[in-house]
């Protein structure tokens, strides 16, 4: 394509006809690049183009962990040459020329210094080129971005997963411009996303313009306080904010390289490897070329780029939590004394008015409570709940202006037990939005990648099976066994796996399972929401009701149900009710299905350890000669030793249900698991 | 080409990935161009930033993202939907952008006299960082004033006579009515 265009310049060019500037960026650079030639030592220019800041600045990266490097930006405009994204002499000589010439570029139409400036500083520094920077006034659409995005430093700051959304169950990342100014709200967020148009949403086609680059990735520039309402306020994630390194004059060659990119270009977006955290890494890469932030990636998990700029030595210089509106507020009710926590339930069920309420704390946790109803249910703020946070804020204001005598004493002791430790708060004075670090941040997290082996014996019919080993190998993401610590809680994402069995006593190798995908949320219910949870388990497997070792069933399962907490918020009591589909040659008709429901008890009593305890019930109605379901009691309990091993030990039981009038060939086993995390 | 390339090879394992393309639907802004989410079932100016949650299987479907500071040309449009009813200096436009947005946060820590939302408005405010707990003590002591059913714009109007009766907020904060 660029090509073509190319040569209809050319063309163009030959009868006399003007080319449109930045439509035929590539034919204004055959010719003065004669002029550099002339004007430049050679050696010195192939110098300059084989430095790695040249080539970070043109973002050379790899696409793949075993290929070569080349230019990623997508779109038309980044590079001047045609040869840009594989030649980085090329693209200096042709940048060069641009300057000269005063090219206008991009999607500013703006001159190439205007719109280059990050390659303009490098050039001139490496060069000592003559060509004159802009003066103030020349460039206006870059000194208003230069003046709402200047700042001192920058921190890459991650979102934890957003439970109720699979989309986000896996975080994210953005960056922050640190103004340092009393307030960060006022600072800059910066996100890299797929730009997709509203009325193309969901579905196959939108899974499939993911994967395969179809959207256009942008970055988009907003204040702070947007982030922390969108992802605080109303979607209940905490933010977990890393300040990085940066002085300001990398922190400005950053912005200038954002600048070149989104007002002259943009990145095809790739769910799995070019993704929203990928690029942030991309982009860090231009101003620390040495910090080798980009290569080999096979796919691209948030909390693992934090893991990955967390393990460079000086990298990130400061580490803060900013805890969700939701968590705030459990913790602000926790605190209450009983006598309060009755007091506020009944305030917030307006069984009292707010104006017999003596208790900051109590309509603090009321404001809060209002804030985070508000922003869950909107169609449900209507006017007497409008009139209802009125009179709790004239209340507070009253409360308040009483005690306030200075300004520290106006600190509750339920807030002042929260107040940050060790962490120091950006206003203090003022109330900090911010927390303690909590014990799980997600640099300390188990590696996506897992490699198994496993030794077991089993028993069929009563009688002694033998022995088994097995090799399982899963390059993403997280089961309900695993270590919390990292991800997020009592949840399971389970990507394509595979497990081999093998048994010594027959020489039989079998492939045991081959997992498509499997998610499970476990939601407990609590006094803010009752959310339901789910699972979804799609699987190619050896069914243990049948008496094969070595025959296989399509097993494709849902369930929907409620989890609460059994006596704390480390251990969940699950009930889901759903159904399921075999398919296989060893299913009487091919084929079976019916109802299913899944009891089980999950515990976390201390970090590194957890316990499960489920049972399986599925309906066998259509298979003749069977009885009417079976079942599998299981336990499982696990223990790690973050961030790469774990150990478990699991033993099933597999009965038939419902009456005796069948023959029903029992089955159990027990096994003991060794597990490799990367 | 390389296109095609990249398209093959990312094919040829995206069947063992395809759960990872839920993740990363992170955060893909639907409006273009529209900061926030217009106001639902209101038109005042300052509801704050309005969430109108459709949780749907890839993302939250209100989520904006606007590019303004691309373009000095940025324009009322987005930030403030409701208060375009007020005819306000261009000057003011970030300051009604930032009550509109934090109304709520903002109006509850104004009734407390402290918090980063009303740092963030004397900031806005352009009062300098010493004179920080004033602004805090004046908004919350005028607070019943300030707030009493005004939206965004008439909260920022209140606040601005309040730092001009103010003899400490008058000598240090840049805004003016």
């Amino acid at each position: 394509m660029k090509l073509i265009k190319w040569k209809l310049c050319i063309f163009g060019i030959s009868l006399l006809l003007s080319c449109k500037p930045g439509f035929c960026v590539e034919n204004i650079t055959s010719t003065p690049a004669q002029n550099i030639k002339a004007q430049y030592d050679e050696n010195r220019l192939r110098q300059v183009a084989s430095d790695l800041r040249w080539k970070k600045l043109l973002h050379y990266n790899q696409f793949f962990p075993w290929s070569g490097t080349s230019g990623e930006v997508d779109g038309d405009g980044f590079y001047f040459s045609p040869k840009g994204r594989v030649d980085p002499l090329s693209e200096l000589k042709a940048t060069l020329s641009a300057f000269e010439v005063n090219q206008k570029v991009g999607k500013l139409n703006q001159p190439a210094i205007c719109a280059f400036p990050e390659r303009l500083r490098f050039l001139k520094e490496q060069l000592q080129i003559q060509i004159t920077a802009p003066a103030k006034g020349d460039c206006p659409e870059y000194d208003h971005f230069i003046s709402k995005m200047e700042s001192k430093t920058v921190e890459i700051v991650f979102s934890s997963a957003y439970s109720s959304n699979p989309g986000s169950m896996f975080g994210h990342t953005l960056f922050k411009f640190v103004k340092g100014n009393k307030s960060d709200l006022l600072d800059q967020g910066v996100s890299f996303a797929a730009t997709v148009q509203a009325n193309n949403e969901g579905g196959l086609l939108y899974v499939l313009y993911g994967l395969f680059g179809g959207y256009s990735g942008d970055f988009s520039f907003q204040p702070y306080y947007q982030k922390v309402n969108e992802y605080i306020n109303s979607e209940s994630r905490d933010l977990w904010e890393y300040r990085l390194n940066l002085s300001p004059a990398e922190t400005h060659s950053l912005i200038n390289n954002l600048w070149e990119i989104e007002s002259n270009s943009w990145f095809d977006y790739y769910f799995i490897n070019k993704n929203c955290s990928y690029q942030l890494l991309a982009a860090l890469e231009v101003v620390k070329p040495d910090w080798d932030l980009s290569s080999g990636w096979f796919f691209v998990v948030p909390a693992e780029t934090i893991k990955r700029v967390s393990k460079i030595p000086g990298a990130i210089t400061q580490v803060r939590f900013r805890p969700s509106l939701k968590r705030k507020l459990e913790e602000g009710i926790e605190l209450l004394p009983i006598k309060e926590k009755v007091e506020f339930k009944r305030l917030i069920n307006r069984d009292v008015d707010p104006d017999q309420i003596d208790s900051k704390d109590v309509l603090s946790a009321a404001i809060q409570y209002v804030q985070y109803f508000r922003a869950e249910k909107e169609g449900s703020f209507d006017e007497s709940l409008r009139e209802f946070w009125k009179k709790l804020l004239a209340r507070q204001n009253i409360l308040s202006q009483g005690i306030l005598v200075n300004a520290s004493a106006t600190v509750s002791p339920a807030i002042a037990l929260k107040s940050p430790v060790g962490n120091p708060a950006p206003n203090s004075g003022q109330a900090s939005a911010y927390e303690q670090l909590p014990q799980d941040p997600p640099e300390l997290g188990h590696g996506p990648f897992r490699l198994s082996l496993s030794q077991g014996v089993f028993q069929r019919g009563g009688l002694d099976g033998g022995g088994f080993e097995e090799f399982h190998i899963k390059p993403a993401y997280h089961d309900l066994l695993n270590d919390d610590r990292g991800y997020l809680p009592f949840s399971e994402i389970n990507f394509p796996n595979l497990t081999l069995r093998y048994y010594p006593n027959t020489a039989v190798l079998n492939l045991e399972t081959l997992q498509l995908v499997s998610m499970t949320s476990l939601s407990p219910f609590s006094f803010l929401e009752k959310r339901a949870s789910w699972k979804v388990d799609i699987k190619i497997e050896t069914p243990k009701d049948l008496a094969c070792t070595n025959c296989h069933v399509f097993h494709s399962e849902m369930g929907w149900g409620a989890t609460l907490n059994l006596f704390s918020p480390k251990s969940l009591l699950y009930g889901l009710i759903g159904g399921y589909l075999d398919v296989g040659a060893g299913l009487g008709s091919f084929y079976r299905f019916g109802p299913s429901a899944e009891l089980g008890v999950l515990t976390n009593p201390f970090k590194p350890y957890k316990l499960r305890l489920r049972v399986l019930a599925y309906s066998d109605i259509f298979q003749p000669d069977r009885p009417p379901a079976f079942g599998t009691l299981e336990l499982s309990q696990s223990l790690s030793f973050l961030p790469h091993w774990e150990v478990r030990l699991a033993a099933l039981s597999v009965q038939g249900l419902g009456s005796l009038n069948y023959r029903f060939s029992s089955y159990s086993e027990g096994k003991i698991s060794v597990n490799y995390y990367f | 080409m390389k296109k095609m390339i990249k398209m093959i090879g990312l094919m040829s394992f995206s069947a063992l990935l395809v759960v990872g393309s839920v993740h990363a639907a992170e955060d893909a802004p639907r409006n273009q161009g529209n900061e926030l989410s217009p106001n639902q079932g209101s038109n005042e100016c300052g509801l704050g930033w309005q969430v109108t949650k459709q949780k749907t299987l890839m993302g939250t479907s209100t989520r904006g993202t606007t590019n303004y500071y691309l373009s000095p040309t940025w324009s009322m449009t987005s930030g403030t939907s409701g208060c375009q009813k007020h005819d306000f200096a261009k000057k003011d436009e970030e300051a009604v952008k930032y009550v509109a947005s934090n109304f709520y946060p903002l109006t509850a820590e104004m009734a407390e006299g402290r918090g980063e939302y009303l740092a963030g408005l004397a900031q806005v405010m352009g009062c300098s960082d010493s004179v920080a707990s004033n602004f805090g003590q004046a908004t919350q002591k005028s607070f019943k004033a300030i707030t009493n059913n005004a939206d965004a714009y008439e909260t920022l109007q209140n606040v601005k006579h309040v730092i001009e009766n103010n003899a400490i907020l008058s000598q240090n904060c840049s805004a003016t009515i």
